[in-house]
Formats: structure tokens, sequence, C-alpha cells
């Protein structure tokens, strides 16, 4: 019997071309969108979970506040005394292992080429062996960097510099500096935070050598012996950092080490990258498409029901009992629904590549490798045919015989009535996704043109952690003597985005035992003045600043540049602040300045007190202010000209401080430029089941429209009859969907200090532009319908 | 073999009752052959639709083959219908995505009837029918007549006690009529009871039997042999 239904569902599909062809495509772009989004899901939720040993592997966290703070905050990384201590006074851990950025240029020279390597990464011996990484050279050991100057690389890298040669033993050399190669690792997959091109031993530096408490840098890997022991580990090591700080000098902070599982770090953990919220964001944006487009396969079918009511009517005649008229139609939306499947699973295939590019995210994906993989599909057909096909099926094994022998249009209407409400539900999803996105734009946008005190605009960052002291200082005069260059500064990491936690302690007039958190930046000379941050009280840094702080005799003096808040933090006024000596983690020195608050991290949080102060240690970025009329191709042809001259071994490297900034709110622009792109497809669902709809509706009242025109009816008064009820069926979706997205966007809004208000013009433009695509889809149907000589509608009676 | 006593059915809209069959009284013996006459709206095909078990009756007794099924529920009458009853429609109501011989295989499908032996059966049949040589058409392939032939070997092919016709010629020209009138006959006289309703006085007089309705009751009797 399977077979005549087959045969039957296989015809029936041919005979409508047109409409099966609308129906499979709807839903093939609508499983296309939610494999995308799952791909996502499933690699972010993989998150370095594929290592053999990840129920073991724990990822150390550290926490400090200072007295007068109430949270602790977080960081990814530890002091290098970390992973020692942990091994050597807790059974527990079996390996500790410390990792860090190689922090040197990173330049590779072979005979014909030098490149830049980024990715490169410093780490203990133990690394491979505690991950249990699979090697393609050489074999898993704790000799693999155990010497200074070995190196472990990837395949990718093995192939770039070897070629089809053996690279064990080979030497590749790295800022001048021989490294041996121990082994060859495969590449890592893309879902790791262990993502490197090499792994390079720590033996050569001293401050691995050195344990120390302060300067959290490194990242800290424990292999446990047992995975239940996480809990347990974590007391110990509280009471441990308890007792050891109880008499640190530095009592003013507190310290917390967090004993994570590597599994939860990168969705669950404060100092994680990932973020929660846009996993559940996407599931609801897949969960939503999968059901738009289910809902829009059921509709079709469900309107053109009448068509097959014949067929139902003879078969049940003929004996046909009910299950078997579902199971038949049942069948052939499950076959329908498995083209559509693997239509979807094509394109899906073909454009992860162009998605995974377009959010940002670098995914490469193997599922086909796993068997599990076609169990999920095999049930998510199942699944979405008992979804898109159950309703119909059961609507069409319903239908009385005799109704529709007699010619009695059967259950058209009941299945169009289904086929409206479902409309609603579609719209309503599409009018949620457009309003949604218009929003998040909208905040984006205003983040981005947000005045945060410092200004951003016409700023090209160069990489200052390749230059030494003279280097810069040549670069720099060098690129003040262009016309198009109106300053250049630099700074240790970038204004938008600062990192480093100090504690200002030892304030004159506060008493010894005052000390606040702060925020601090070492910066060059000229920062103030390239990112035009007002001065509120003192004044600039001066050349005679800089010497003072750069005397290394006891005449050793900080001139400290700080905001607002942080006086105000200490109890100053603006002018008061000015002269008070203080202490910023062992720098001594007097507040020169006071500059008006300023944001130097993302939106989302309030302005804190920082400290600026001129220290010529390490700067990470070079800031060249560019004239706002100058051509910038020239300008950065110039730039790159006198960088060359200054460091011609170092390709040459830019980019605006804008995308540094951008780069800060990089999940919502992810997130926006997701929603934006689904939201176009679901109203293109939408918009697909309404014109089958809407033509099918036409079709369904030929004979009335033949006789109103007979009647005189005007082709405008036919194609607003036509056309006012499925837009009042958008106009409805509207309505539901205004509370639901108000309340969505509120919740969303509310993680930024600083938003948008929820404007309702933006309802009306979501609004308005969807009735107009509804309209216009409709009106396509009805202008035809209202066209056509109404003869020809009455003479088929 | 049909046992119709007292037989009321009413068609209720909200506001009107409209009565189609009033205290209708038929018996069908086995092997008749019963043209049902009358004009339109009298409640001829209301009577084939509750005799062929597609509509329930309101009131009185129905007994086929000395079982009463007035109460019975879809499912029996489904079982009792495709084992006992073949239709033929005016408009033949094949279906249009399967060819001859599927359409006329349906019936051995739903009654479970192993393929070898459907085959079998199926190709007997469109033999009878003369219409073996378009086995793998599709109905709109055929003329009218040869779709009507396609529809009584359908309704023949479970080898049914009954075969209830409504107009069977209604749509189809003088010569193709016969064909089909000549056809039911043939079954007639192979023991088949057919019970047919007709506007044609022509196509009555190959019956055993008229009956004459109007406004839903029977007002004459008459037997043509």
């Amino acid at each position: 019997m399977t077979q005549t239904y087959f045969k039957t569902a296989w015809r029936a599909i041919r005979k409508n071309q047109g409409f099966t062809f609308l129906n499979i495509f709807g839903l093939a772009m609508g499983i296309t969108c939610f494999m995308l989004l799952c791909a996502y899901l499933v690699h972010e939720w993989n998150y370095d979970r594929f290592y053999p040993n990840i129920d073991r592997l724990a990822w150390v966290s550290y926490g400090y506040k200072g007295d007068s703070e109430n949270e602790y905050q977080y960081v990814p990384t530890t002091p290098t005394a970390a992973a020692p201590t942990l091994k050597n006074e807790f059974a527990e851990v079996e390996e500790a292992i410390r990792l860090a950025e190689y922090s040197g240029e990173g330049v590779v020279k072979t005979a014909t080429q030098t490149v830049v390597e980024t990715q490169l990464m410093l780490a203990d011996e133990g690394f491979f062996q505690v991950l249990n990484y699979p090697f393609v050279q050489g074999a898993l050991s704790t000799e693999l960097l155990s010497e200074p100057y070995q190196i472990v690389i990837t395949q990718d890298l093995a192939k770039k510099y070897f070629r089809d040669q053996s690279a064990l033993g080979q030497t590749l050399v790295i800022d001048n500096q021989p490294w041996k190669v121990t082994g060859v690792v495969e590449n890592p997959p893309t879902n790791t935070r262990f993502n490197f091109h090499a792994v390079l031993s720590n033996k050569h530096l001293k401050r691995f050598q050195e344990q120390v408490w302060h300067s959290a840098n490194d990242v800290t890997l424990l292999l446990l012996k047992n995975a239940d022991s996480f809990d347990p580990l974590q007391k110990q090591v509280t009471a441990f950092i308890d007792q050891r700080f109880r008499t640190s000098p530095d009592k003013a902070a507190s310290v917390q080490v967090n004993i994570e599982k590597l599994s939860d770090v990168h969705l669950f953990s404060k100092a994680g990258r990932g973020n929660l919220m846009y996993i559940y964001i996407f599931a609801a944006l897949a969960v939503a498409i999968i059901v738009l487009a289910s809902v829009n396969f059921t509709n079709l079918i469900l309107a053109r029901s009448s068509e097959r009511a014949k067929e139902v009517g003879v078969k049940k005649v003929l004996g046909a009992a009910r299950y078997a008229i579902f199971y038949q139609f049942l069948l052939e939306c499950a076959l329908m629904i498995s083209i559509a499947t693997l239509i979807g699973l094509f394109f899906t295939w073909l454009l992860l590549p162009a998605f995974s590019q377009y959010i940002g995210v670098e995914m490469q994906l193997q599922l086909w490798r796993e068997p599990l993989f076609y169990l999920a599909l095999i049930l998510f057909t199942v699944f979405m045919s008992l979804l898109g096909g159950g309703w119909p099926a059961w609507m069409i094994s319903c239908l009385r015989p005799l109704r529709i022998l007699k010619g009695k249009g059967a259950t058209a209407k009941e299945g169009f009535g289904s086929a409206k409400a479902l409309v609603v539900l579609q719209f309503c999803i599409s009018l949620l996704f457009i309003t949604c996105t218009l929003f998040a734009t909208r905040q984006l946008q205003f983040l981005q043109q947000t005045n945060t005190g410092l200004n951003r605009e016409q700023v090209i960052v160069l990489n200052g952690s390749v230059l030494k002291d003279a280097d810069r200082t040549a670069l720099k005069n060098d690129l003040l003597r262009l016309n198009a260059v109106k300053g250049v500064t630099a700074s240790y990491d970038s204004p938008v985005s600062v990192q480093g936690g100090y504690t200002a302690s030892d304030i004159e007039g506060k008493g010894n035992d005052v000390a606040i958190s702060v925020t601090a930046i070492p910066v060059e000379k000229d920062f103030l003045t390239v990112f035009e941050i007002p001065i509120v009280a003192g004044e600039n840094l001066t050349e005679a600043d800089i010497l003072r702080a750069r005397d290394t005799s006891t005449a050793q003096e900080y001139s400290f540049m700080i905001n607002k808040l942080a006086a105000q933090a200490m109890g100053f006024s603006q002018d008061e602040a000015i002269g008070k000596r203080m202490n910023l983690n062992g720098r001594i020195g007097r507040i020169k300045t006071v500059v008006d608050n300023f944001n130097f991290a993302s939106l989302k949080e309030e302005v804190q007190p920082i400290v600026i102060f001129p220290e010529y240690d390490y700067f990470g970025n070079i800031f060249v202010k560019v004239d706002q009329h100058a051509d910038m191709a020239a300008t950065l042809g110039a730039i790159g000209a006198s960088w060359k001259r200054i460091k011609p071994d170092i390709p040459f490297e830019s980019h605006f401080l804008d995308d540094d900034y951008a780069a800060l709110y990089k999940h919502e622009r992810q997130t926006a430029k997701i929603m934006g792109l689904f939201s176009g497809i679901t109203i293109s669902i939408a918009c697909l089941g309404l014109f089958a709809l809407s033509a099918y509706a036409a079709q369904q009242r030929i004979k009335e429209i033949g006789i109103r025109k007979v009647l005189g009816a005007s082709v405008a008064r036919i194609v607003t009859l036509l056309t006012i009820d499925f837009v009042t069926l958008v106009i409805i979706a509207l309505c539901i969907s205004i509370p639901i997205t108000w309340w969505i966007m509120h919740r969303w809004l509310e993680e930024f200090t600083y938003h948008i208000n929820i404007e309702w013009w933006i309802f009306l433009i979501a609004g308005v532009a969807t009735i107009a695509i509804a309209f216009l889809t409709v009106s396509f149907q009805a202008i035809r319908a209202a066209l056509a000589n109404p003869i020809n509608s009455l003479r088929d009676e | 073999m049909i046992k119709i006593t007292n037989l009321q059915k009413f068609y209720r809209t909200e506001e009107v009752e409209t009565v189609a069959l009033n205290d209708l009284n038929i018996h069908v013996q086995e092997g008749e052959f019963v043209a049902v006459m009358g004009p339109s709206g009298c409640g001829k095909s209301t009577l084939l639709n509750i005799i062929g078990l597609l509509d329930d009756l309101d009131e009185g007794s129905y007994v086929f083959n000395n079982v009463e099924v007035a109460k019975f529920n879809e499912r029996k009458r489904s079982d009792l219908r495709k084992h006992n009853i073949g239709f033929v429609f005016q408009s033949f109501n094949l279906i249009d995505e399967l060819t001859v011989f599927e359409n006329v295989e349906l019936p051995l499908i739903y009654t479970n009837v192993p393929a070898a032996e459907r085959k079998k059966r199926v190709e007997e049949v469109l033999e009878k029918v003369q219409i073996m040589h378009r086995r793998n058409h599709f109905p709109q392939q055929l003329s009218g007549g040869q779709q009507q032939r396609v529809a009584v070997a359908r309704a023949v092919v479970n080898n049914p006690k009954l075969i209830l016709a409504d107009e069977p010629t209604g749509n189809l020209d003088s010569s193709n009529g016969n064909e089909v009138m000549n056809l039911l006959t043939e079954l007639n006289e192979a023991g088949t009871t057919i019970v047919m309703v007709t506007h044609s006085e022509h196509d009555a007089k190959f019956s055993d039997r008229v009956i004459r309705m109007l406004d839903g009751q029977v007002i004459m009797e008459t037997t043509t042999v």
C-alpha cells in the first residue's frame, strides 16, 4: 500500500509543479537558515569540548577587588606563580601549565620571504599532554618544549615553511632567533581558545622561572586527576589563597582564584569570551525560522487541500479508512519535506563559508564525519514531517466523502481559516525580527556616534609592540613632518578599551589605609592632545614630566593624570587634586592633571576612575591623527614609507581606531547582522506563503469576482476586496508583535548603560514597510483576478 | 438484501429544516436491478447515499443482509462498504493521479488483497469491460465512455454484492451510455444486485423494477419485465 501512496504522492507533486516548487523552495530556504544557525550553535556549544581530557581540564581565572569595591573583577589570566603552586600544593592536580602570547614581533625569515606570523603561543612543556593533542610528526612527550627555543608547529605552518619535507629537527628563524621544530600537530579547529599556529617553549624567558603573584598575564590550565574533584579543589584553593594573602602587603586588594571547567569557560565563565545570551538569541531565531517555514508549508498544503478532496472522497467511498488517508498525505508531505531537507542541506554546505564570513565567526565544521549527524538529519525530517504535514494530513483525512462528492468544497473554507491564523503567526515572527533588527541597528549607530569624550576620528593605529623606544621616536618625528599628520602618540593598550587594573594608594591627605581600585594606562606625552581629551584642572604633560618619570635614580617621579571620577573617588575636588602625591602600584608621583570623564570601555559599562601616566616601557599601539581634509590613501602611503625606512624587515600594518571601537560591539554587530539577514528571509518566506495563498483565494472567489464585475464593480474595488483580508491579517500580526518586541528590546537595551529609548516610530516604520510588502504581494494576484474577463469565470459553471 | 423502513432524513440549517426523505420504505431483493427515478431534489441521491452508507439516516431502520446497520459507526460502515458495495458515479470520480489499472486496483488495496491476486483480478475485470489496452493511461487520456467503464470496473473488482449507480450515463452520449448499461445488465445477470438512480426512461428500461419518488417519498413502483 505504501508503494501506491508513494506513487500517488510523487504524481501529485509533479502535477502541481508551480505550487510544489513554491512550497518546497520556501521550506528549503527555511531549512537552510535553520541549519546555518544550527551550525553556529553547534560550533559555539562544542567550544573546547572535543579534547579527550575535557572532563578533567580546568581553566584558572583570577578575580580581584579593592577594599572600596563590592564586586570582583575577573580576568581570564593568572600570575606566573599560579600554575606551579597549584601543581605542587594540591594532590588533585595532575598537571598545570601556563600559556602566554608570544610577545615578540613574530617575524619569520626564510631564504625567500619575510612573514609576520601571528597566533604564536608560549607554553610550559606539559601543554600538549594536558590537551592530549594529536600529532602528525613527532610524538606526545614532555621533551617537546622542555628546552629553550623548541617549537611545535601546526600542519599548515609545516607545509608553509617545509613543504613536503619532514619538519622535525628543522629550524625556524623567528625574530632572528632559530627555533628547533620538535613536533608537528594537527591544525586546531576553529572552536577552541587554543587557536595557535605554533607553540614555543617559554624556557628562555626569566619571568616564567620567577613565581610571582602580581601581574596576571598567563593562562593557567590544569589537568585534574579525576573529573569530580573540581569542587573540593576549589574549596582548598580558596582556603589556601586566603591564608597566603592574609599577610600580604597588598592588603587593599582581595584575590580569588577560580577553578572553572574548561568546557564551560566559553559560554558560562565570567572570564569567557562567548556570550550565552547570543546563543539563546540564535537558538530562538533558528526555532522561529523553522516554525515559520513549517507554517508556510502547512498553510500551502491546507489551502490546496480542497483540490485533493475528490481523491479523498473517492478513496473513502472505496473503503479507505481515515488513518490510511492520513498516512497517505503525511507521506506526501514527508516526501516534499525530504526533498526540501536535501536542498537545504546542499545550500547549507554551499553557504556555510559565506555565512561564517558574514557573521565574522570562522567556522569549519566536519559534521558529516559524525554518524550522529545523519541520525539527527533523519530525526529532523521526521519531526518536520509531523510538524508541517501532520495537521494538513489530519484535516484532509477528516473530510467527509459525501460532502466532497456532492461538490460542496469540503473543508476548503476551514482549511483557509486555519491558514489565515498561521499567516498572522508568520507575520508576527517576521515583524518581531524586523523591529528588533531596526532597534539593534539604531543602538549600534548610537554607540558608534556617541561622543565618548575622546576624539577617535581620523586616527590610524600602528603596531607599537614591534618598535623599540628609539624607533618609535624616530617614526614620530618622521611622521610629524607630513602635512597631513596632526599628531602622533602611543599608549599601552587601546584607549577605547583600557584593560589595566591598578590600585591607587598612599594618597596625600587621605591616610595610609585608603586604597582605590582604578583602571590605568601608560601613555606617551601627547596622548591628551591627540585624543582631544579636555583638561579640567592642571596642565598637560611636558618633556620634563617624561624625563622625571624615566629617571632611574631616587628622583624618579610620575606625573599622574586622572579623570574627574578618580578625583571624586579620592575625595578631592578637581582643583584640590592637583599636586597631591599618590602611589600607583609602586609608582610614586603627583597628580598633575584632572581630565574630563571619557569612556575607555564598552558603553555597556559606566565610566570608571582612570589614571593616565607617562611610562615608556612598552607601547602596544601608536596613534597617528590625520587631518580631516587630507587624502587618506596618500597619507597611509606616506606613513607606510616612513615605517619602511625605520623598520624595513617588518611589514607595515595599520587600521583605524574606529575599528577597534567597533570591535567592542562585535557580538552585538554580529547579532544585528544575522537578525537583519534573517528578518529579510523570514519576510520573504512569509510573502511566498502569502503569494500562494492569495493566488488561491483569488481562484476560490473567481466566480464571485465575475459576478461583481458584471454588476459593475471597478478593478480597484475588486483589488481592495481581495487584498483587504490579507492586509488585515498583517495589521493583527503587528498589534500582537509590538508588546513582545517592546519587552525583548527593553531587556536587551538594559544591558547598555548608554542606550537609545524605545521609539514608537520604529514600530511604525516596520509596520508600514511590512504592510506595503504584503500589499504588493497580494495585489499582484488580486489585480490579475480583477482584470480577467468575467465571462470566462462565469462560463465555467 | 436491503430493507429500509420508515426512513426519515432532514437537512437542517440555522433557520430551516428541510425534509429530504419522509417515511420511506424500500425492499430490494438479492439479484434485483432497481431503478430509482424522480425529478431533481426528490431525494433519490440522498436515498442512494444512505443505502451506500455514505450518509446517516435520522430515523427509521436499515437492514442490510439481515444486519441492522442504521447505527453503525464510521469504521464499521467503511468496512461493510468496502467488502459489499461498489459505486458508479455520474462524474466517474476517477483519481486523476492514478492510471486506469491503479484506479481499479484501489478497492483491492483497501481490502488487503495480495499484489499478485490484485493484478490477476484487475486484469480480468479490465478485459471484461474491454479497456485492458488502456490500462496504463490516465483518466484524462480517456473518453467519457471509457472513463465510466473504468469506474464500473473499479466498482465490481471486489465482487461486491451490491452496485449503487448514480446516473451512470448522465455524462455520456447515447452509444457510450448504452455500452455502460449493457455492462451493468451483464453484471446483474451474473448475480450482482444493482440500485441505479436515473433521469433517463431509456436507462430505466434495463432494470427489473422502477421506483418513482417525489418530495422524499415513494409514489409508485412498477415492474418493467
